[in-house]
């Protein structure tokens, strides 16, 4: 099992639903104008923008980038304490209260997809009651990251045994797979036939991002058709 | 006695200075608001409504197309805490002082809004809302008496109002070349001069001339195009997370209405890159924009998405009042419009006003 992630950017609109959703989902906090103007707004998913050409022919492709999950991921092996590593279904995980926070993994990500905690997490009331039971928030001083959602992982399993089957495709969606309207995010497992991540993940389209750098990422991007 | 429903007059695109006047000059002032936002500080009593989520309405979808169209709001959750919809408390105000809306006397807002579809129902004008049909076919199905959906009677015709959201009658403008492809884009030039004929206006064009376009005619005066190197025209805009302000009030949507300029909890100035190299400007300096209705100061985004004689700054921050993810946080573009009135419309014009770029060295 290799769980994986395909985003088709022909059908993203790059309208930041994902981005929404997964701050929502996992109880990513909200950082402050001031802090946020420090560079410190924390976003698992983020929206790149890149511009292509010169007006009239000028395209501007977006890109919806969460945790790559890379196979051979460069946080892991600098990992001093060993609060990030690679599970054995290939999801790059965080062991929050092992985490020393010296942020040698941020440095070693070659796609930036790590936020520092600053801050103890906060929420207003009223916000507090919106929050996820499910996700454990973060203390102060440690790095998080996208998880691939692993806590709909947890559950999705746990009531696979209890129904006596095994998991199916559909059982367990990351919220940006979940909330994307026009379905360009596809979840799925990468080393199974019936899901539908395996055909797409080998289709003429697909691409990783910063592919020379051997760190063979589990999130496939299928390009646009020009 | 003014009574004001979802909308923010001290906070849109208005001229706030005269519509704070005539605030304070109307004895009583009743505000219908799902939040506490800039009008409210004028308002004599805040009384809360439902949000468009929990209520019927009737709505004009783009309200710059040169056809009818009507669309129909359905509420997707019944309204929480006991506030009312504004059409409810209308249509009671107007039961109880004896004022006959409609000769059916709906006992609701959504039964008076069925009502009021009735008459289009029997002129036999337009469709509900479709996709994929070309108005040749459209056109062609009504001269043989067909329609694109069948509705015999009113309740069909209400369904289908349901389902596909609105009504609309593009069959009213004839379809234009455009790009050698039979298109509805714009009105004809035919109908551009006819506009301007009936508005006793003249164009700054080249005239109308073969192979003219309605988009290649100017009406602005000459003298607004921006020729001085720090001259820029402004051009507000609004995001998809926060589009008019209202996203303000929720701090999620205040971090990431900037998402693709890395932006969070601010606006923006976009300019195009060849003014800001002209400018000595690089991305994230601080500038500030002036106006002849007043000042601000923006971080730069240099981007080439943006015309070079336009500053393009998001709408949606810099609020007064509505709570305290948006009170005093971020700046309003608003207040740099001068509103001058667009003669083709006759509305004020909130893209047209020249402003001038600073450096400010900090």
């Amino acid at each position: 099992m290799k769980w994986g992630m395909v985003i088709d950017l022909q059908k993203c609109t790059g309208c930041g639903e994902c981005v929404a959703a997964c701050k929502l989902e996992n109880n990513v906090a909200i950082v402050e104008p001031k802090e946020s103007e420090m560079g410190r707004t924390m976003l698992w998913m983020d929206m790149l923008t890149v511009y292509e050409g010169e007006y009239p022919r000028l395209r501007v492709r977006q890109f919806p980038r969460p945790c790559m999950h890379c196979d051979h991921p460069p946080c892991t092996k600098v990992c001093p304490v060993r609060a990030t590593y690679k599970n054995e279904e290939g999801i790059v995980a965080q062991i929050y209260p092992q985490c020393i926070g010296c942020r040698y993994c941020m440095a070693a990500c070659p796609y930036t997809v790590k936020s520092f905690n600053w801050y103890k997490p906060e929420w207003a009331p009223g916000i507090r009651e919106t929050a996820n039971p499910d996700v454990s928030v973060r203390q102060v001083g440690v790095v998080e990251k996208c998880t691939f959602c692993v806590h709909r992982l947890q559950k999705a399993k746990e009531q696979a045994k209890s129904d006596g089957r095994n998991l199916r495709e559909g059982d367990f969606q990351t919220a940006c797979a979940e909330s994307c309207p026009t379905g360009a995010i596809v979840f799925g497992d990468l080393e199974n036939t019936n899901h539908r991540v395996n055909p797409l993940s080998r289709s003429p389209r697909a691409t990783r991002l910063m592919e020379d750098l051997g760190t063979e990422p589990k999130v496939i991007y299928l390009k646009e058709v020009d | 006695m003014l009574m004001i429903a979802q909308v923010d007059p001290l906070y849109l695109p208005t001229d706030q200075k005269p519509w704070q006047e005539w605030l304070s000059r109307i004895p009583q002032v009743v505000q219908f608001a799902t939040l506490i936002d800039d009008t409210s500080p004028y308002a004599d009593l805040v009384l809360p409504t439902t949000t468009y989520l929990e209520q019927w309405d009737m709505t004009l979808p783009v309200s710059n197309l040169p056809f009818s169209q009507l669309g129909l709001q359905q509420p997707t959750v019944p309204p929480l805490n006991g506030a009312r919809p504004i059409g409810d408390v209308l249509l009671q105000l107007a039961t109880e002082t004896g004022v006959a809306l409609l000769p059916e006397k709906p006992k609701s807002y959504a039964g008076y809004i069925e009502a009021r579809m009735r008459p289009i129902f029997t002129s036999g004008k337009g469709t509900p809302y479709f996709e994929a049909v070309s108005l040749n076919f459209l056109e062609e199905l009504r001269k043989r008496g067909w329609q694109v959906y069948s509705y015999p009677a009113f309740a069909d015709f209400w369904r289908l109002l349901q389902e596909k959201g609105g009504w609309w009658d593009p069959g009213e403008y004839p379809e234009v070349e455009w790009k050698k492809r039979k298109k509805f884009t714009f009105p004809t030039v035919a109908r551009f001069d006819a506009l301007l004929k009936e508005r006793a206006l003249l164009s700054h064009g080249e005239g109308t001339q073969k192979g003219d376009t309605p988009s290649n005619k100017r009406l602005e005066s000459p003298t607004r195009k921006t020729e001085a190197p720090d001259s820029f025209l402004l051009a507000p805009f609004t995001t998809l997370m926060n589009m008019t302000g209202e996203g303000a009030s929720q701090p999620l949507l205040q971090e990431i209405s900037g998402l693709i300029p890395r932006v969070y909890w601010n606006a923006w100035a976009e300019m195009h890159p060849e003014r800001a190299k002209k400018l000595s400007l690089e991305d994230g300096n601080l500038i500030r924009v002036v106006s002849g209705k007043g000042s601000v100061t923006l971080r730069v985004k240099v981007v080439p998405t943006v015309s070079s004689e336009i500053l393009a700054v998001p709408f949606g921050s810099g609020h007064k009042e509505l709570g305290r993810y948006a009170k005093n946080i971020g700046t309003n573009p608003v207040a740099l419009i001068d509103h001058p009135v667009d003669p083709l419309s006759g509305r004020t014009s909130w893209q047209s006003t020249q402003v001038r770029v600073e450096k400010v060295n900090k």
